[in-house]
């Protein structure tokens, strides 16, 4: 699955940013992790607090949004892109 | 054109004429002078971060007015949204420097322009925003660095402009031409101006009917003839010329001040926004002032967490971290630094449009918040002197630190805990010492006190933004009292 990365601007952030999306890039190494937004599934919106203000224009991907603003699991976003794969093959299957 | 690179940055500096004299000679070529190129390294961060997608979020923004991507330095305000994102922004920068960065004063004079030459424009049916609105946008869209050039050397406080034995104490039009006007005089602290593409000239306090030829606002671009910058000094300045790193305390960034002379310049009517329109001075001024009062509850924000992470990193190979008084005081530096920021988002919160639909801040909160920076930068350092020791302003030279002969003493005596090297442990020693009494003072203290106005300039506004009157009619109410 591509995985859109969208920072927040990190001005003050409460964990290390970079270092989170790292670990997912190595514990789910299944997925494609970027920071460009070319032909996303999904957008994973990296913000640094509980404010979230990124600016989601632009972050639009057809099956949908993941937000985080403090440090997860690398288990719990698992979790939720597994939950986009199977929309995804099941949508496969029926059109196959 | 698109954003321009930190490279693109440099390489576009190092095109301009500038006249800049140091040390009574001419730099003739600044972008690679040893003093001055950190405070070129702290701009170029700005065109650094606003490529980077973990910050572009924050430094970059789509032009309301051209569709293009900017950089937010040359933005304006359209939502307290983007006064917010100016603060944080401007944090991000302070953190990533340790210094002054510079871009500030130019992103405030856009916005107090952008709304100012509205008004006149719309009082004198003159053409002042639309002049503004094209140097704006060409700014913008070729990415350019602008400095915003207000304070005057003044002279005799207690006289007006006009009425100084030396006319030239305040800038002023001295020639009037079919297609422009000829200005002389000087501004004062210019903080960054070398590293400047362009500069926008603003007057410096209100005035009067017969202060017409003060009255005067413009842009030219910083190699314009008849410009010269007189660079000032900066306490322990002349380490950089040393060539080590380490006594330095932070060899990579700073920040820059010249004394501007303006002699005869030229400026074509095209790029005049105030001419003569007295009354809008003071608004210009107040503007100016509130939007750079705001800036501060970001900038130094960021550069107070590198002092307080500083402070963090002494403790620990001092060995002292556990001990519960510096955990306190480390916890008060930080209180001290979170509550400037809420200032620096508060005066945002409650920003609203001006006429020409540009937000301006809250100016009784932007004055509060400054004049809280005049005050807990100084206590922030203290705390930092106090938990770092008297080895930071005592400690030898990196040169003996080097010696053959010495070295070996200074890295046995001067250790700390077991596990970190004696150089570390001087590096963060000597970083402490740059913000508080180095070369980064100049901008993390009194900067501080005097940049965007001293103390008092703030105290008047919130005497006159404050309403006591209707303060003292809650408490009257509230204990019966009939008069």
């Amino acid at each position: 699955m591509n995985v859109y990365v969208k920072y927040c601007g990190g001005c003050n952030p409460r964990y290390d940013r970079e270092a989170f999306v790292n670990e997912l890039k190595e514990g789910l190494p299944q997925h494609s992790f970027s920071a460009q937004a070319k032909d996303p599934d999904v957008s994973l919106i990296v913000c640094g607090c509980s404010c979230a203000c990124a600016d989601k224009s632009g972050c639009a991907a057809p099956y949908g949004m993941i937000t985080v603003w403090q440090h997860l699991d690398v288990s719990d976003i698992k979790d939720r892109l597994d939950h986009f794969t199977t929309i995804i093959n099941t949508k496969q299957e029926i059109t196959q | 054109m698109a954003l321009m690179t930190g490279e693109q940055y440099i390489e576009s500096i190092r095109k301009m004429n500038m006249q800049i004299y140091m040390f009574g000679e001419k730099v003739e070529n600044p972008v690679d002078n040893p003093i001055l190129r950190p405070s070129l390294n702290s701009v170029r961060m700005t065109y650094d971060l606003a490529q980077d997608p973990q910050y572009a979020d924050l430094m970059t923004v789509t032009s309301p007015y051209t569709g293009e991507k900017i950089n937010r330095f040359e933005h304006i305000h359209q939502s307290t949204e983007d006064l917010k994102n100016k603060v944080k922004m401007q944090r991000l920068c302070g953190q990533k420097t340790a210094a002054c960065f510079q871009r500030c004063v130019g992103m405030d004079a856009f916005n107090a322009e952008f709304s100012t030459t509205f008004e006149i424009d719309k009082k004198y049916g003159t053409n002042y925003h639309e002049n503004f609105k094209k140097f704006m946008n060409y700014a913008a869209t070729n990415d350019l660095t602008v400095d915003g050039a207000m304070t005057d050397p003044k002279g005799d406080r207690s006289k007006a402009p006009h009425a100084q034995a030396d006319p030239d104490l305040y800038l002023h039009v001295v020639e009037r031409r079919e297609d422009g006007v000829v200005v002389r005089g000087a501004k004062a602290h210019q903080t960054g101006i070398c590293n400047s593409h362009e500069v926008i000239v603003m007057p410096t306090i209100s005035m009067g009917p017969d202060d017409k030829d003060y009255a005067i606002s413009f842009a030219v671009p910083v190699d314009t003839e008849g410009i010269f910058m007189i660079i000032g000094r900066q306490s322990c300045d002349t380490r950089k010329l040393e060539g080590t790193s380490m006594d330095v305390g932070n060899c990579e960034f700073g920040g820059v001040e010249a004394l501007t002379i303006f002699d005869d310049v030229f400026v074509p009517n095209e790029r005049i926004f105030m001419n003569g329109e007295t009354e809008f001075a003071g608004v210009l001024v107040e503007r100016f002032a509130g939007y750079h009062r705001q800036s501060y509850g970001g900038c130094k924000v960021g550069v107070g967490d590198v002092l307080i992470g500083a402070a963090g990193v002494i403790a620990d190979y001092n060995g002292a971290a556990k001990a519960s008084a510096v955990k306190d005081k480390l916890i008060e530096m930080m209180h001290l630094n979170e509550t400037l920021y809420c200032c620096g988002l508060a005066c945002s919160t409650e920003g609203y449009p001006t006429e020409s639909g540009a937000y301006i801040i809250d100016l009784l909160l932007a004055n509060v918040c400054k004049q809280n920076v005049t005050r807990f930068p100084y206590e922030i350092v203290r705390l930092a002197e106090d938990i770092a020791g008297g080895l930071m302003v005592t400690a030898p030279s990196e040169k003996d630190f080097r010696d053959e002969k010495l070295g070996k003493y200074i890295d046995k005596y001067l250790k700390g805990v077991e596990d970190v090297s004696t150089e570390n442990r001087l590096r963060i020693l000597r970083l402490i010492e740059n913000l508080a009494l180095g070369t980064a003072a100049v901008g993390y203290r009194t900067e501080s006190m005097h940049g965007a106005g001293s103390p008092q300039a703030q105290r008047i506004m919130i005497q006159r933004q404050g309403n006591l009157a209707f303060k003292k009619e809650l408490a009257k109410k509230i204990a019966h009292v009939e008069e």
